[in-house]
Protein backbone atom coordinates (compact mmCIF):
# COMPACT_ATOMS: atom_id res chain seq x y z
CA UNK A 1 0.00 0.00 0.00
CA UNK A 2 1.68 3.13 -0.94
CA UNK A 3 1.66 5.98 2.00
CA UNK A 4 -0.44 8.55 1.59
CA UNK A 5 2.01 11.22 0.92
CA UNK A 6 3.30 9.21 -2.13
CA UNK A 7 -0.18 8.78 -3.43
CA UNK A 8 -0.41 13.04 -2.81
CA UNK A 9 2.57 13.55 -5.05
CA UNK A 10 1.91 11.20 -8.01
CA UNK A 11 -1.46 12.90 -8.28
CA UNK A 12 0.44 16.08 -8.34
CA UNK A 13 2.87 15.18 -10.86
CA UNK A 14 0.28 14.05 -12.84
CA UNK A 15 -1.90 17.21 -12.53
CA UNK A 16 1.52 19.25 -13.07
CA UNK A 17 0.97 21.31 -9.69
CA UNK A 18 3.26 21.45 -7.47
CA UNK A 19 2.74 20.27 -3.95
CA UNK A 20 5.63 20.42 -1.75
CA UNK A 21 6.76 18.48 0.92
CA UNK A 22 3.77 16.32 2.79
CA UNK A 23 4.08 15.89 6.30
CA UNK A 24 1.70 14.08 8.91
CA UNK A 25 0.33 15.34 11.94
CA UNK A 26 -0.51 13.52 15.14
CA UNK A 27 -0.88 10.02 15.64
CA UNK A 28 -3.74 9.42 12.76
CA UNK A 29 -1.01 10.50 10.53
CA UNK A 30 -2.99 13.00 8.93
CA UNK A 31 -1.50 14.41 5.79
CA UNK A 32 -0.45 18.25 5.86
CA UNK A 33 0.58 20.27 3.03
CA UNK A 34 1.86 23.66 3.32
CA UNK A 35 1.52 25.87 0.41
CA UNK A 36 2.01 29.38 -0.56
CA UNK A 37 -1.65 29.88 -0.36
CA UNK A 38 -2.35 28.21 3.47
CA UNK A 39 -2.01 24.77 4.88
CA UNK A 40 -3.93 22.26 4.03
CA UNK A 41 -4.99 19.18 6.37
CA UNK A 42 -6.43 15.58 5.25
CA UNK A 43 -6.31 13.78 2.19
CA UNK A 44 -9.55 14.60 0.44
CA UNK A 45 -8.66 18.64 0.87
CA UNK A 46 -5.30 18.23 -0.24
CA UNK A 47 -6.43 16.42 -3.53
CA UNK A 48 -9.39 18.65 -4.01
CA UNK A 49 -7.04 21.38 -3.99
CA UNK A 50 -4.53 20.38 -6.03
CA UNK A 51 -7.34 19.50 -8.46
CA UNK A 52 -8.76 23.23 -8.69
CA UNK A 53 -5.48 24.15 -8.46
CA UNK A 54 -4.86 22.28 -11.95
CA UNK A 55 -8.25 23.61 -13.12
CA UNK A 56 -9.23 20.22 -13.50
CA UNK A 57 -12.84 20.53 -11.81
CA UNK A 58 -14.44 17.85 -13.79
CA UNK A 59 -11.96 15.56 -11.74
CA UNK A 60 -13.87 15.97 -8.33
CA UNK A 61 -17.27 15.75 -9.84
CA UNK A 62 -19.42 17.48 -12.44
CA UNK A 63 -22.93 18.27 -9.99
CA UNK A 64 -23.71 17.32 -6.32
CA UNK A 65 -24.66 13.59 -7.34
CA UNK A 66 -20.66 13.38 -8.71
CA UNK A 67 -18.92 14.96 -5.84
CA UNK A 68 -20.50 12.66 -3.08
CA UNK A 69 -19.53 9.76 -4.85
CA UNK A 70 -16.03 11.30 -5.18
CA UNK A 71 -16.08 12.67 -1.52
CA UNK A 72 -17.53 8.94 -0.76
CA UNK A 73 -14.18 7.11 -1.93
CA UNK A 74 -11.57 9.14 -0.94
CA UNK A 75 -13.25 8.72 2.63
CA UNK A 76 -13.28 4.93 1.82
CA UNK A 77 -9.68 5.32 1.10
CA UNK A 78 -8.70 6.76 4.21
CA UNK A 79 -10.84 4.80 6.38
CA UNK A 80 -10.96 1.13 5.09
CA UNK A 81 -7.65 0.51 2.42
CA UNK A 82 -5.19 2.51 4.55
CA UNK A 83 -6.42 0.50 7.37
CA UNK A 84 -6.02 -2.27 6.44
CA UNK A 85 -3.53 -4.32 7.85
CA UNK A 86 -3.36 -8.13 7.05
CA UNK A 87 -3.81 -9.64 3.97
CA UNK A 88 -7.55 -10.56 4.87
CA UNK A 89 -8.45 -7.05 4.75
CA UNK A 90 -6.76 -6.45 1.90
CA UNK A 91 -8.46 -9.10 0.30
CA UNK A 92 -11.63 -8.23 1.20
CA UNK A 93 -11.25 -4.45 0.02
CA UNK A 94 -10.15 -5.98 -3.25
CA UNK A 95 -13.67 -8.28 -3.38
CA UNK A 96 -15.12 -5.13 -2.85
CA UNK A 97 -13.97 -2.75 -5.44
CA UNK A 98 -13.87 -5.87 -8.15
CA UNK A 99 -17.70 -6.02 -7.32
CA UNK A 100 -18.33 -2.25 -8.02
CA UNK A 101 -16.31 -2.60 -11.25
CA UNK A 102 -18.08 -4.97 -12.54
CA UNK A 103 -20.31 -2.60 -14.02
CA UNK A 104 -18.19 0.22 -14.64
CA UNK A 105 -15.03 1.05 -16.80
CA UNK A 106 -14.40 4.32 -14.39
CA UNK A 107 -15.11 4.54 -10.49
CA UNK A 108 -17.09 7.83 -11.62
CA UNK A 109 -19.36 7.91 -14.72
CA UNK A 110 -17.50 7.01 -17.88
CA UNK A 111 -14.26 9.27 -17.42
CA UNK A 112 -11.06 8.88 -15.09
CA UNK A 113 -11.54 11.27 -11.89
CA UNK A 114 -9.98 11.97 -8.64
CA UNK A 115 -11.39 8.39 -7.22
CA UNK A 116 -9.55 6.63 -10.33
CA UNK A 117 -6.30 8.47 -9.53
CA UNK A 118 -6.05 8.09 -5.59
CA UNK A 119 -6.86 4.63 -5.82
CA UNK A 120 -4.42 3.83 -8.89
CA UNK A 121 -1.68 4.95 -6.65
CA UNK A 122 -2.89 3.31 -3.34
CA UNK A 123 -3.49 0.20 -5.02
CA UNK A 124 -0.33 -0.25 -7.15
CA UNK A 125 1.92 -1.86 -4.72
CA UNK A 126 -0.81 -4.75 -3.44
CA UNK A 127 -1.71 -5.28 -7.14
CA UNK A 128 2.01 -5.35 -8.39
CA UNK A 129 2.28 -8.33 -5.57
CA UNK A 130 -0.91 -10.52 -6.33
CA UNK A 131 -0.37 -13.69 -8.44
CA UNK A 132 -1.87 -14.20 -12.01
CA UNK A 133 -4.09 -16.27 -10.25
CA UNK A 134 -5.54 -13.56 -7.81
CA UNK A 135 -5.59 -11.19 -10.38
CA UNK A 136 -7.88 -13.23 -12.52
CA UNK A 137 -10.05 -13.61 -9.63
CA UNK A 138 -10.30 -9.97 -9.41
CA UNK A 139 -10.63 -9.47 -13.42
CA UNK A 140 -13.01 -6.25 -13.17
CA UNK A 141 -10.60 -4.65 -10.79
CA UNK A 142 -7.16 -5.90 -13.20
CA UNK A 143 -9.27 -4.68 -16.40
CA UNK A 144 -9.18 -1.13 -14.30
CA UNK A 145 -5.75 -1.22 -13.22
CA UNK A 146 -4.93 -2.52 -16.33
CA UNK A 147 -6.61 0.18 -18.21
CA UNK A 148 -5.28 3.10 -15.95
CA UNK A 149 -1.69 2.18 -16.60
CA UNK A 150 -1.90 2.36 -20.31
CA UNK A 151 -1.55 6.07 -19.73
CA UNK A 152 1.76 7.21 -19.76
CA UNK A 153 1.05 10.69 -17.57
CA UNK A 154 -1.01 8.04 -15.02
CA UNK A 155 1.81 5.40 -14.37
CA UNK A 156 4.54 8.01 -14.73
CA UNK A 157 8.07 6.12 -13.48
CA UNK A 158 6.32 3.17 -12.35
CA UNK A 159 6.99 -0.59 -14.09
CA UNK A 160 3.62 -1.97 -16.07
CA UNK A 161 2.20 -4.55 -14.55
CA UNK A 162 1.54 -7.64 -16.36
CA UNK A 163 -1.90 -8.94 -16.63
CA UNK A 164 -3.11 -12.15 -18.81
CA UNK A 165 -6.57 -14.00 -18.31
CA UNK A 166 -5.76 -17.59 -19.02
CA UNK A 167 -8.66 -20.02 -19.28
CA UNK A 168 -6.90 -22.06 -17.34
CA UNK A 169 -8.11 -20.67 -14.13
CA UNK A 170 -11.86 -19.79 -14.91
CA UNK A 171 -12.99 -23.69 -13.95
CA UNK A 172 -11.96 -23.05 -10.39
CA UNK A 173 -12.03 -18.81 -10.19
CA UNK A 174 -15.36 -18.50 -11.73
CA UNK B 1 -16.09 -13.01 -38.20
CA UNK B 2 -14.72 -11.67 -35.01
CA UNK B 3 -17.87 -12.08 -32.61
CA UNK B 4 -20.13 -13.95 -35.61
CA UNK B 5 -23.46 -12.21 -35.34
CA UNK B 6 -23.95 -9.67 -33.01
CA UNK B 7 -27.49 -9.67 -33.45
CA UNK B 8 -27.60 -12.85 -32.17
CA UNK B 9 -27.31 -14.42 -28.70
CA UNK B 10 -24.20 -16.31 -29.22
CA UNK B 11 -22.55 -13.16 -30.68
CA UNK B 12 -23.17 -10.97 -27.80
CA UNK B 13 -22.28 -13.83 -25.77
CA UNK B 14 -18.45 -13.99 -27.56
CA UNK B 15 -18.22 -9.90 -27.21
CA UNK B 16 -19.23 -10.45 -23.17
CA UNK B 17 -16.51 -13.10 -23.29
CA UNK B 18 -14.26 -10.94 -24.93
CA UNK B 19 -14.56 -7.88 -22.78
CA UNK B 20 -13.96 -9.62 -19.72
CA UNK B 21 -10.58 -7.96 -19.02
CA UNK B 22 -10.82 -5.42 -21.67
CA UNK B 23 -12.88 -2.07 -21.25
CA UNK B 24 -12.23 -1.23 -24.78
CA UNK B 25 -12.41 -3.42 -28.36
CA UNK B 26 -9.41 -1.82 -29.28
CA UNK B 27 -6.40 -0.59 -26.64
CA UNK B 28 -6.93 1.18 -23.77
CA UNK B 29 -9.18 4.32 -24.96
CA UNK B 30 -12.62 4.66 -26.79
CA UNK B 31 -11.73 4.25 -31.02
CA UNK B 32 -13.94 3.94 -34.07
CA UNK B 33 -13.61 0.36 -33.22
CA UNK B 34 -16.11 0.57 -30.47
CA UNK B 35 -18.54 2.20 -32.44
CA UNK B 36 -18.28 -0.35 -35.54
CA UNK B 37 -19.34 -2.90 -32.94
CA UNK B 38 -21.64 -0.56 -31.12
CA UNK B 39 -23.49 -0.05 -34.38
CA UNK B 40 -23.39 -3.39 -35.27
CA UNK B 41 -25.67 -4.63 -32.05
CA UNK B 42 -29.35 -4.55 -32.19
CA UNK B 43 -29.51 -2.92 -28.58
CA UNK B 44 -27.99 -3.13 -25.08
CA UNK B 45 -26.95 -6.23 -24.22
CA UNK B 46 -29.19 -7.59 -21.71
CA UNK B 47 -28.10 -7.86 -17.63
CA UNK B 48 -26.86 -11.20 -17.49
CA UNK B 49 -23.99 -10.73 -20.20
CA UNK B 50 -22.40 -7.75 -17.63
CA UNK B 51 -19.27 -7.24 -19.38
CA UNK B 52 -21.02 -6.43 -22.61
CA UNK B 53 -23.36 -4.34 -21.01
CA UNK B 54 -20.92 -2.33 -19.14
CA UNK B 55 -18.51 -1.79 -22.45
CA UNK B 56 -22.09 -0.81 -24.30
CA UNK B 57 -23.03 1.74 -20.91
CA UNK B 58 -19.50 3.55 -21.74
CA UNK B 59 -19.24 3.58 -25.18
CA UNK B 60 -23.06 5.20 -25.20
CA UNK B 61 -21.98 7.61 -22.67
CA UNK B 62 -20.29 9.46 -25.76
CA UNK B 63 -23.36 9.72 -27.54
CA UNK B 64 -23.26 12.10 -30.11
CA UNK B 65 -19.66 12.53 -29.97
CA UNK B 66 -18.67 8.52 -31.08
CA UNK B 67 -18.18 9.87 -34.66
CA UNK B 68 -15.49 11.89 -33.50
CA UNK B 69 -13.65 9.38 -31.77
CA UNK B 70 -9.95 8.46 -33.03
CA UNK B 71 -8.84 5.26 -34.97
CA UNK B 72 -10.13 4.19 -38.63
CA UNK B 73 -13.53 2.37 -38.75
CA UNK B 74 -12.67 -1.14 -40.07
CA UNK B 75 -15.41 -3.85 -41.20
CA UNK B 76 -17.11 -5.47 -37.83
CA UNK B 77 -16.00 -8.59 -39.19
CA UNK B 78 -12.60 -7.51 -38.26
CA UNK B 79 -12.92 -6.78 -34.50
CA UNK B 80 -12.91 -9.82 -31.68
CA UNK B 81 -10.99 -12.94 -30.66
CA UNK B 82 -7.89 -12.78 -32.64
CA UNK B 83 -7.32 -15.48 -35.44
CA UNK B 84 -11.17 -16.00 -36.05
CA UNK B 85 -10.87 -12.89 -38.04
CA UNK B 86 -12.05 -13.37 -42.07
CA UNK B 87 -10.52 -15.64 -44.38
CA UNK B 88 -8.42 -13.55 -45.87
CA UNK B 89 -6.18 -12.62 -42.63
CA UNK B 90 -6.16 -16.38 -41.22
CA UNK B 91 -3.98 -16.60 -44.83
CA UNK B 92 -1.48 -14.54 -43.44
CA UNK B 93 -1.07 -16.64 -40.75
CA UNK B 94 2.99 -16.06 -40.21
CA UNK B 95 2.73 -12.76 -38.95
CA UNK B 96 -0.36 -13.48 -36.99
CA UNK B 97 2.17 -15.77 -35.31
CA UNK B 98 4.39 -12.77 -33.32
CA UNK B 99 1.46 -10.72 -32.64
CA UNK B 100 -0.68 -13.01 -30.62
CA UNK B 101 1.23 -16.25 -29.39
CA UNK B 102 -1.45 -17.38 -27.21
CA UNK B 103 -4.87 -16.16 -29.10
CA UNK B 104 -7.05 -18.86 -30.15
CA UNK B 105 -7.48 -19.57 -33.41
CA UNK B 106 -10.41 -21.28 -34.57
CA UNK B 107 -9.36 -24.69 -35.61
CA UNK B 108 -7.36 -25.12 -31.88
CA UNK B 109 -10.61 -23.81 -30.13
CA UNK B 110 -12.75 -27.15 -30.16
CA UNK B 111 -9.50 -28.65 -28.84
CA UNK B 112 -8.32 -26.15 -26.60
CA UNK B 113 -12.21 -26.82 -24.98
CA UNK B 114 -11.71 -30.44 -24.66
CA UNK B 115 -8.65 -30.25 -23.31
CA UNK B 116 -9.81 -27.88 -20.88
CA UNK B 117 -12.55 -29.57 -19.89
CA UNK B 118 -10.64 -32.17 -19.51
CA UNK B 119 -7.97 -30.71 -17.58
CA UNK B 120 -10.54 -29.60 -14.96
CA UNK B 121 -12.42 -33.02 -14.66
CA UNK B 122 -8.90 -34.75 -13.85
CA UNK B 123 -8.24 -31.39 -11.31
CA UNK B 124 -11.60 -32.05 -10.06
CA UNK B 125 -11.04 -35.93 -9.28
CA UNK B 126 -8.13 -36.09 -7.17
CA UNK B 127 -8.08 -36.16 -3.98
CA UNK B 128 -7.39 -33.68 -1.67
CA UNK B 129 -4.03 -34.78 0.27
CA UNK B 130 -5.01 -34.51 4.07
CA UNK B 131 -1.53 -33.07 5.24
CA UNK B 132 -0.49 -34.83 8.80
CA UNK B 133 2.75 -34.39 10.61
CA UNK B 134 4.30 -36.57 13.45
CA UNK B 135 4.97 -35.54 16.63
CA UNK B 136 7.18 -36.58 19.45
CA UNK B 137 6.27 -34.96 23.00
CA UNK B 138 8.26 -34.65 25.64
CA UNK B 139 6.19 -33.78 28.74
CA UNK B 140 8.02 -33.07 32.20
CA UNK B 141 6.94 -33.75 35.57
CA UNK B 142 7.07 -31.88 38.80
CA UNK B 143 8.91 -34.18 40.41
CA UNK B 144 10.03 -37.67 41.20
CA UNK B 145 6.81 -38.14 43.32
CA UNK B 146 4.82 -37.47 40.25
CA UNK B 147 2.78 -40.44 39.29
CA UNK B 148 3.82 -41.25 35.22
CA UNK B 149 1.46 -43.41 34.97
CA UNK B 150 -1.77 -41.85 36.14
CA UNK B 151 0.50 -38.60 33.65
CA UNK B 152 0.42 -40.91 30.65
CA UNK B 153 -3.38 -41.92 31.51
CA UNK B 154 -4.47 -38.51 31.61
CA UNK B 155 -2.30 -37.18 28.53
CA UNK B 156 -4.30 -39.77 26.46
CA UNK B 157 -7.60 -38.82 27.59
CA UNK B 158 -7.39 -35.92 25.29
CA UNK B 159 -9.34 -36.26 22.34
CA UNK B 160 -9.69 -34.60 19.02
CA UNK B 161 -10.91 -34.70 15.64
CA UNK B 162 -7.67 -35.59 13.85
CA UNK B 163 -5.20 -36.30 16.66
CA UNK B 164 -4.26 -40.21 17.14
CA UNK B 165 -1.59 -40.93 20.42
CA UNK B 166 1.13 -43.55 19.59
CA UNK B 167 3.41 -45.06 21.73
CA UNK B 168 4.51 -43.80 25.22
CA UNK B 169 8.13 -44.25 27.30
CA UNK B 170 9.35 -42.91 29.84
CA UNK B 171 12.69 -41.85 30.14
CA UNK B 172 14.68 -41.18 33.26
CA UNK B 173 16.43 -37.33 33.55
CA UNK B 174 18.14 -37.59 36.40
CA UNK B 175 17.72 -37.76 40.33
CA UNK B 176 15.21 -40.51 40.23
CA UNK B 177 12.97 -38.11 38.05
CA UNK B 178 11.24 -38.97 34.58
CA UNK B 179 9.60 -37.63 31.72
CA UNK B 180 7.20 -39.04 29.65
CA UNK B 181 8.32 -39.25 25.82
CA UNK B 182 4.93 -39.91 23.99
CA UNK B 183 3.99 -39.94 20.19
CA UNK B 184 1.14 -38.56 17.99
CA UNK B 185 0.02 -38.34 14.85
CA UNK B 186 -1.94 -34.74 14.08
CA UNK B 187 -3.94 -33.68 11.18
CA UNK B 188 -2.59 -30.02 10.25
CA UNK B 189 -5.67 -28.41 9.80
CA UNK B 190 -7.76 -29.79 12.65
CA UNK B 191 -5.39 -29.58 15.51
CA UNK B 192 -2.87 -26.90 16.51
CA UNK B 193 -0.13 -28.03 18.27
CA UNK B 194 -0.67 -24.56 20.58
CA UNK B 195 -4.40 -26.09 21.29
CA UNK B 196 -2.93 -29.54 21.97
CA UNK B 197 -0.08 -27.80 24.54
CA UNK B 198 -2.77 -25.78 26.16
CA UNK B 199 -4.33 -29.01 26.91
CA UNK B 200 -1.59 -31.02 28.13
CA UNK B 201 -0.50 -28.24 30.41
CA UNK B 202 -3.53 -28.05 32.14
CA UNK B 203 -3.24 -31.17 34.13
CA UNK B 204 -1.15 -28.30 36.22
CA UNK B 205 -1.38 -31.21 39.05
CA UNK B 206 0.88 -33.21 37.07
CA UNK B 207 2.90 -31.54 34.21
CA UNK B 208 5.25 -28.86 34.94
CA UNK B 209 5.59 -28.44 31.33
CA UNK B 210 5.71 -29.67 27.81
CA UNK B 211 8.06 -29.45 24.72
CA UNK B 212 7.68 -30.93 21.30
CA UNK B 213 11.10 -32.78 20.82
CA UNK B 214 10.79 -33.93 16.90
CA UNK B 215 8.03 -32.28 14.28
CA UNK B 216 8.10 -34.30 11.33
CA UNK B 217 5.63 -34.06 8.22
CA UNK B 218 4.33 -37.45 6.98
Amino acid sequence: MATTGDTIQSISAYLGVKCGKITYDGPEKIPVMKGKTGTRKGFTTILKHLARAAEKQNLIGENLGEKAVVDQWLEFKTCYIDRCGAEKDTNQILKELNTYLSDKVYFLSHRVSLIDLALYYTLYTTIKELTFYDKQKYLHLSRWFNNMQQSNSIRQSSLYITFSKTQLYSGSAH
Amino acid sequence: MGFGDLKSKAGVEALNNFLADRSYIEGFQPSQADVVVFKALSGPPSADLFNALRWYNQINSYGSAKDSLPGVAKAVSFYGPAGTASAADDDDNDSDFGDDLFGDSESDDEETKARLAAYHAKKAKKPKVIAKSSLLIDVKPWDDETDMAELEKLVRTIEMEGLLWGAGKLIPVGYGIKKLQINAVIEDDKVSTDELEEKITAFEDFVQSMDIAAFNKI
